[in-house]
Parts: structure tokens; sequence; C-alpha cells
């Protein structure tokens, strides 16, 4: 995980979602080494209500920019695995909110390598801390 | 509809922390708040 990696430059409260079951989350969080907390949303509510969709099987099996991301992964010693059976087609995304608890940003992946880079993270919560100020 | 920017966190939507408790994602907040949505564990 990308972010996980550049934690130290995200100066924002980071938390991290999965539809996993919430029994799972303890052992993922050992095997991550997460700097930030996970937590479970099984029935996908926040999913559904921040518009992350399902992905066709076509664009998250053989679309070339996924696999690209696969062997990327790979080479840089990340092994799949090890989880129970989950829902490969459904996508993730990313939300800033603002200190006011309002949405000040979403990226909504369209694909399983799709995810914004730590510097587009970096600007929107540095937008999102402004907006607040000047509101 | 799904949220967009502007809108604020309903209080009722929430999350299960590791131990089983249910966390509104209105609480997960500080000056700016990164929620990453993951695809799956594994």
């Amino acid at each position: 995980m990308e972010v996980a990696e550049s934690m130290d430059e995200l100066e924002a409260t980071v938390a991290c979602i999965t539809f996993a079951e919430p029994r799972l989350l303890r052992g993922f969080e050992r095997k991550m080494e997460l700097p930030y907390p996970i937590y479970g949303d099984p029935e996908r509510a926040a999913y559904r209500a921040f518009g992350f969709p399902r992905a066709s099987n076509a664009r998250v099996w053989l679309d070339p920019r996924v696999l690209r991301r696969y062997a990327s992964l790979l080479l840089r010693g990340r092994r799949p695995g090890g989880a129970p059976r989950q829902d490969e087609l459904q996508l993730g995304g990313d939300v800033v909110l603002d200190g006011e608890g309002r949405v000040a940003w979403v990226y909504r992946s369209k694909g399983p390598e799709d995810r914004p880079s730590v510097e587009r993270l970096r600007e929107v919560i540095d937008e999102a801390k402004a907006g607040a100020r000047a509101a | 509809m799904p949220l967009e920017t502007g809108d604020r966190i309903p209080d009722e939507l929430a999350a299960v922390d590791p131990a089983g408790e249910r966390v509104p994602l209105s609480r997960l907040r500080g000056e700016a708040t990164l929620l990453v949505f993951l695809r799956h564990l594994g």
C-alpha cells in the first residue's frame, strides 16, 4: 500500500476501511504493520454511500494496466494470497474529509490499479485544511 | 445519490473496529482526514 509507505508525508488523520469481516482485521493489521487504524464495513454501506462500484471481470483480470501493476508489486516483493475468498470485483477509493466532517474530495477507482498518487493526496489534504480555515 | 464534495458525513454511516465496536465515520475527524477504502485484504 503506497499510502502506508508514505504516511509521514501525509499530515492528516488516516483510516483504512475494508469490506472484509471484522474478525479478519487483526491478522491483517499484523501482516501489513499498518501505521493507521483499520475498520471493517462488511455490509459495504460506506462503499455505497461514496459510490464505489464493482468492476467487470474483464477490467479486473484482463486489463494490461492491472497486469502491469501486479507485476510491479511482485518485483517489489509483495506476494498475494493468505486472505479468504473475497469479492475481487469491488473497487475502492479515497475520501478526504475536512475538519468539519464534510467531504472535501472523493476519488473513485476505475480499476484495481487506479489509485491517486501520494502527491495528489497531499495536495487535496492541504486544500481541505485551507478550505476549513477560510470557512 | 453518492456523497459528493461539500456533503456532511451522516452520523449513521459507520464501520466496525477490530474489537467489534461500531465507529461512526464522522468521529474519525482531524484537521483533515483521509479515508482509504481498500478493494480487499490480501
